[in-house]
């Protein structure tokens, strides 16, 4: 079997181009999916009955739904619903930021569950206002019990991503396979966009790792 | 305490009027009363300790005057503000009345000085440098100036509950609530404890402590509270307190001292 390089370096401003929209997908959603999950956390934890209902709602939805799935059903259905035309890269967006947003609320939430109790009170007896009991006294350590999950959640989402070329957004994947099919490159193709997700996920996961091993050693189990 | 001047005119030393009172304070988790109708009052400049079986509703009733715990009927007066109040009400009795917990709750991501300053600054709007400077003459009062850098984490059981009692004073409170400060420490950190409370009972702060240091109630109180079974049994000073107490339940539970 001969494997083409040729192929691959005249590849490379498409593949330049996915990668660039699988980036932005990934980070445009997880901005999204924070404040939607931020939301959604909020609401489980303080809201009322009919918001902790809705939260709740949401959250299982989307963590039940396979992805791919949640992402046709944005493309093929939602457009029926609201009467609108919506663009596949918007489609593909709004699906992985619901996505993101359900994971994220449940990452969120457990971060600031492990947030001692006795750390608010000791702000709410000292009379500080709710805001800075917020940003300095629970979101601090909260983030810092959250950082592997987060970047743990941060790699599935990028594998995630790779489902989008399946409405036709260029992402990485989608580039590849379109020279795949057109060259009829497939093992040249598919193996350097496996090699591209790898350089990218791995150092992600090394750190989740490491935050991981100093969080244990820090909390000491 | 120096900044004396920056406490509210409602300070009153000296005064016969009550800093602190609770009338017919009842409290209740679900079916089960915690407090069952609890009133009394602390003047201005008085010592008073809590002591009790445990259960009895001491540190549920200490909780209650800075409204970390809602009441389900009855009120409680602190320098002129009303409980139960709104949100508001609450925060200016938090400013003005601090509290030291069993279990120190420093905050253990911040420094020591960042402890400390935090409620000055974001609560009183104190700049950053007068901030700091209150906490490094406030952690000189209580013996540990040297530690205004290091993290919770790095310091012993005593010297996180100095930090706590410096943190609490960094609001200039009119009162502080002590929640067992000595509880959960080792044997040998219990007096570096005991002589910041001591020290501060020397320079006049009203106090209301939480404790089962008998020796210390004994020692520092103005008056002694006991409390058992979610009522207020005894209201007296050190000396029929532990002299020749007449309440049976009172009886029973020094019996079982040392």
């Amino acid at each position: 079997m001969d494997f083409d390089l040729h192929v691959i370096e005249n590849g490379i401003p498409l593949l330049m181009k996915g990668l660039i929209t699988t980036i932005w997908v990934c980070g445009a959603s997880l901005g999204i999916g924070t404040v939607l999950g931020s939301v959604a956390c909020l609401s489980k934890l303080y809201g009322n009955r009919q918001q902790r209902l809705l939260a709740n709602a949401y959250v299982n939805l989307f963590r039940t739904v396979p992805e791919l799935v949640v992402i046709f059903w944005v493309y093929s259905c939602l457009p029926l619903f609201l009467n609108v035309r919506l663009s596949a890269p918007i489609c593909g967006l709004v699906a992985m930021s619901l996505y993101a947003g359900a994971y994220l609320a449940e990452i969120f939430r457990a971060g600031i569950l492990a947030v001692p109790r006795g750390q608010t009170e000791a702000g709410l007896a000292l009379g500080i206002p709710t805001l800075h009991i917020w940003t300095a006294i629970i979101i601090p350590p909260a983030l810092r019990r959250m950082a592997p999950a987060l970047m743990g959640f941060l790699t599935e989402l990028i594998k995630v991503s790779a489902l989008l070329s399946t409405i036709a957004v260029g992402d990485l994947f989608y580039e590849a396979s379109l020279i795949a099919a057109e060259t009829f490159r497939y093992v040249e193709m598919i193996s350097v966009v496996a090699v591209i997700y790898f350089i990218m996920i791995f150092p992600l996961s090394m750190i989740a790792r490491y935050k991981e091993r100093r969080l244990r050693a820090e909390i000491g189990h | 305490m120096t900044g004396q001047s920056e406490v509210p005119s409602g300070g009153m030393v000296g005064s016969d009027r009550p800093l602190i009172s609770c009338d017919s304070i009842h409290k209740s988790y679900g079916s089960f009363e915690v407090l069952r109708g609890i009133s009394t009052s602390v003047r201005s400049g008085e010592v008073v300790c809590i002591v009790g079986p445990s259960g009895g509703g001491k540190s549920t009733f200490l909780r209650t005057l800075n409204g970390l715990e809602g009441i389900q009927s009855g009120s409680i007066t602190v320098n002129g503000l009303r409980l139960p109040g709104n949100r508001k009400v609450l925060r200016e009795i938090r400013r003005e009345v601090g509290m030291v917990f069993q279990s120190f709750n420093l905050f253990g991501h911040m420094s020591v000085r960042d402890n400390i300053t935090l409620a000055p600054i974001t609560a009183r709007g104190l700049s950053r440098e007068e901030a700091n400077e209150r906490a490094e003459r406030l952690l000189e009062r209580v013996g540990i100036r040297d530690q205004v850098d290091k993290y919770p984490g790095q310091l012993s059981g005593g010297q996180q509950q100095r930090v706590a009692i410096a943190r609490a004073l960094a609001m200039e409170p009119l009162a502080m609530l002590f929640d067992e400060p000595t509880s959960a420490l080792d044997p040998e950190m219990i007096k570096e404890v005991l002589d910041a409370i001591r020290e501060l009972a020397r320079t006049g702060m009203t106090m209301i402590i939480v404790t089962h240091e008998m020796s210390f109630a004994r020692e520092i109180a103005d008056r002694i509270l006991f409390f058992a079974d979610g009522l207020l049994q005894v209201d007296a000073t050190p000396e029929p307190f532990f002299g020749c107490p007449t309440n049976e339940r009172l009886r029973a539970f020094l019996s079982k001292l040392l």
